[in-house]
């Protein structure tokens, strides 16, 4: 027997990934102009003007380009994890789009473990770094991706227990339900320091400038992908703007409100929101020099760790004294 | 327990942040330097036999190659040389000229080795292109009083090839009051940044006793607490006639390298001020003849490149050829170093310090 | 305390120095479509005024690299007549001494600087031919 009701669900699911995809790859897309474009405003620049209207087409032909070169492995590379690694990252920078609220119901699957969801699959990404790295065969490679693994992990700590705060102040895990709580104010208000604490720890994450050394330009000419070019370094590049996306969604959802906001509809607040957040991130990035690796460890650990501890403390302390 | 191996890495010649092609064999233990080992040499083009078979004035433009980003100081210092063994006077309005112009190379390629310091400490291009910005107004001038932006090939032995061009001091006046402001965007962006300054302090510490048996000179050797600058030490052309300081730092690590060099520009700037007012009219270039025999004899003579001593050991047999010329590269014995810095200290911190020691490969491999 | 308040302020203020350029207008040349006028002096290649040369040599024997090559015929009238004057391109400095002692001001420093070709033989040219300066 032909299970109708499961076909139709299977196609509206295989319709709303096609549509995330969408517009990951759209987003994406937009996000690299952007990124050039404010680099390139800050250094006294205009960036790309060729390609569209101030180059706005500009990402367009360099992903043209980027398929049509050649795909080179190298002769010392592991293949299979060289080959792989690339779609881990992207795969995993892809799966907390589930999760993530764009509007009131415009959220493609609103697990009631949201958060803790979108918590476990971003971190999978690390692993496709490190394979990265590996199968690369390269020193600068591997070395970047030691780098990463280890950056990855402590900045998890931290980043976590940020988010704890916010959960024990909606009390729920739920994205859509946190994003509701926060309904008169926004959590930030009540949440500074976790905010700064998520917000630094996430650009740890996605491995951004100030906290870039796994791709440490100046040091490790590319880190982990210093190997990889044509279609699987679109992959990486792909995975770390939407990574970006990710992590400033998360932020936008836990500390500003989500899709909350007068007049215009949720799903621009919210995109307005996380636009605003990744042009934050652009911003830092094009200021400041990298921290030394030691000193990133020491930052998260002996700084960001103790803080959020702190936070989590007097967070637990004002809720028993309030109720 | 777990058994770790040391691997070896091929830093350079082609490398983001080697600053040319320097080839850097280090040894790491995990993330530690354990041994380094400089390859020189990929760059090499015999400027000093070229130079015997040349005649004295067809070797300035090769002396422009040794170390491109201060080459008129390097123009200067061989004309120096020459004009030393052949004993003829120059004329006031070239001596000025020298200095100005000098003075604005250091500038430019002091500019630039804060902005590539900088770059490699992990800033994105914003402060190198802030420090080209500024650097290319230099250039401009030089463009316009030479004809050329990098090689200038403008000193002549007895003066210069040009007299300055209509409007050269209204644009150095202009550049000095738009550089003012600049310096003080940079000390708000680069020096005083925490970030900066955690990568930075404390830093391949050059004591000063290593600085003087390594032979530094320079930006570096100041760092590094000895107040040694041949304008102030040996002077030659006119620099007597000018105040300025000689800024120095206490400890020799990068940061305080780092600071010598924002320093300098400052005091560069004063001296291009004092001369600028007072450029004597007269002759540009003295009566040398036209082929030029310089009297046999030997010669050295060193002056204050961008990046230290620069000296030039010229031996004459009295024909219209050098017998021998001998280029002493500040970058060379500073680079001599880099192996007992990096020593024990993590990777980003070799370009940190590389960094800040600011060679360039033209004049170490001439 | 105090050293962590120092290090956000110095922070802050790096990224108000960024954001002040953010918002200023830029310096660059959008180069292919507009275009700088080089300062009078500025050395492009070597250019001939063919009519001028009276193939003395002076430029040859100037250069540092031997680049220049005079070719030229004795006259009747004892006169040197300019054949071809090759101009290797590749091996120039750009340094201008050629230039310098021409007695008769024949070879100039003309202002091209779009001098990239996809074949190196084109790099060296005869100057008779390819200059046709008149004045």
């Amino acid at each position: 027997m032909i299970d109708i009701p499961f076909i139709l669900n299977f196609l509206w699911m295989c319709a709303k990934a096609a549509g995330l995809l969408g517009f990951v790859s759209i987003s994406v897309m937009f996000l690299i102009w952007l990124e050039r474009k404010v680099s390139a405003h800050i250094q006294s620049r205009l960036g790309p003007m060729i390609v569209g209207w101030h180059g706005c087409f500009q990402t367009i032909a360099d992903t043209i380009k980027l398929l049509l070169k050649e795909n080179i492995v190298t002769k010392e590379a592991d293949k299979l994890t060289f080959w792989f690694a690339p779609l881990v990252v992207f795969v995993a920078s892809f799966l907390p789009f589930v999760a993530i609220p764009f509007g009131r119901n415009l959220i493609a699957r609103d697990l009631n473990l949201g958060l803790l969801y979108i918590l476990a699959v971003s971190s999978l990404g690390v692993i496709g770094i490190f394979m990265a790295g590996w199968g690369s065969g390269n020193k600068y490679s591997l070395l970047g991706g030691m780098r990463t693994a280890a950056q990855i992990i402590s900045y998890e700590i931290p980043l976590v227990l940020s988010i704890l705060t916010v959960v024990m102040m909606a009390g729920s895990l739920s994205m859509t339900k946190i994003i509701e709580a926060q309904k008169g104010m926004w959590f930030i208000v009540y949440q500074p320091i976790a905010f700064l604490v998520y917000f630094i720890s996430a650009i740890a994450e996605v491995n951004r400038a100030p906290f870039d050394i796994a791709e440490a330009e100046s040091e490790l000419v590319a880190g982990f992908h210093t190997e990889y070019s044509g279609m699987k370094f679109a992959m990486f590049f792909l995975a770390e703007y939407t990574n970006m996306f990710v992590v400033s969604a998360i932020a936008a959802a836990l500390f500003l409100g989500g899709w909350q906001g007068p007049f215009l509809p949720g799903a621009a607040w919210f995109l307005l929101k996380v636009y605003f957040l990744i042009f934050v991130m652009m911003w830092v990035r094009w200021t400041f020099p990298r921290l030394r690796v030691d000193q990133l460890m020491h930052f998260a650990w002996k700084f960001l760790l103790p803080l959020a501890f702190l936070n989590i403390l007097v967070t637990a302390l004002v809720m028993v004294i309030k109720r | 327990m777990l058994e770790t191996e040391a691997f070896e890495v091929s830093f350079g010649p082609q490398h983001p942040s080697t600053h040319g092609v320097l080839r850097l064999q280090l040894t790491l233990d995990g993330e530690v330097v354990v041994e380094c080992e400089p390859h020189i040499g990929y760059l090499h083009r015999d400027f000093e036999k070229i130079c015997e078979n040349r005649t004295y004035t067809q070797v300035i433009p090769y002396t422009d190659r040794l170390d491109y980003l201060g080459a008129m100081n390097n123009n200067f210092g061989y004309c120096l040389t020459v004009e030393k063994l052949l004993g003829v006077a120059i004329p006031e309005r070239a001596e000025y000229i020298r200095v100005i112009i000098a003075e604005l190379n250091r500038i430019a390629s002091h500019l630039l080795a804060i902005g590539t310091f900088v770059q490699d400490l992990g800033a994105f291009g914003t402060p190198l292109l802030y420090c080209f910005r500024e650097r290319e107004k230099i250039i401009d001038i030089f463009e316009a009083t030479c004809g050329n932006r990098l090689t200038y090939n403008y000193y002549r032995i007895g003066g210069v090839a040009q007299d300055i061009p209509d409007g050269f001091v209204e644009k150095v006046k202009g550049f000095i009051k738009y550089l003012r402001p600049k310096l003080k965007d940079y000390e708000d962006l680069m020096t005083n940044n925490a970030i900066l300054l955690v990568r930075t302090k404390g830093i391949g510490v050059l004591s000063r006793e290593m600085a003087l048996d390594y032979a530094i000179t320079g930006p570096n050797l100041r760092a590094s607490g000895v107040a040694f600058d041949l304008r102030k030490e040996d002077p030659y052309s006119i620099y007597p006639r000018f105040q300025f300081d000689v800024p120095t730092r206490a400890t020799g690590d990068a940061w305080d390298r780092y600071r010598v060099r924002m320093d300098e520009i400052e005091q560069c700037l004063r001296i291009i001020e004092q001369a600028i007012d007072n450029i004597p009219s007269g002759d540009f270039i003295a009566k040398v003849p036209k082929m030029l025999k310089v009297p046999a004899g030997e010669t050295y003579f060193r002056t204050e490149s961008p990046r230290g001593e620069l000296g030039f050991y010229l031996i004459s047999d009295g024909s219209n050829k050098p017998y021998r010329l001998k280029c002493r590269a500040p970058s060379f014995s500073n680079l001599a170093v880099i192996p007992d810095l990096v020593r024990g200290v993590k990777v980003a911190d070799v370009i940190a310090i590389l960094g800040s020691i600011d060679i360039v490969l033209g004049e170490i491999d001439r | 305390m105090r050293k962590i308040l120092d290090y956000t302020i110095s922070l802050l203020k790096g990224l108000g120095v960024t954001a002040k350029y953010l918002f200023r207008p830029s310096v660059t040349l959008q180069y292919p479509k507009q275009r700088w006028t080089p300062p009078e002096r500025f050395r492009g290649r070597v250019a001939l005024r063919p009519k001028k040369c009276i193939s003395c040599q002076m430029c040859a024997r100037a250069c540092p690299n031997n680049c220049l090559e005079v070719k030229f015929n004795v006259g009747e009238d004892k006169k040197r007549k300019l054949n071809e004057f090759i101009y290797r391109m590749d091996t120039c400095l750009f340094c201008g001494l050629c230039v310098e002692p021409c007695p008769a001001s024949a070879i100039f420093m003309n202002h091209d600087y779009e001098l990239s070709v996809y074949d190196r033989n084109t790099l060296i040219m005869n100057l008779v031919k390819t200059d046709s300066y008149v004045e």
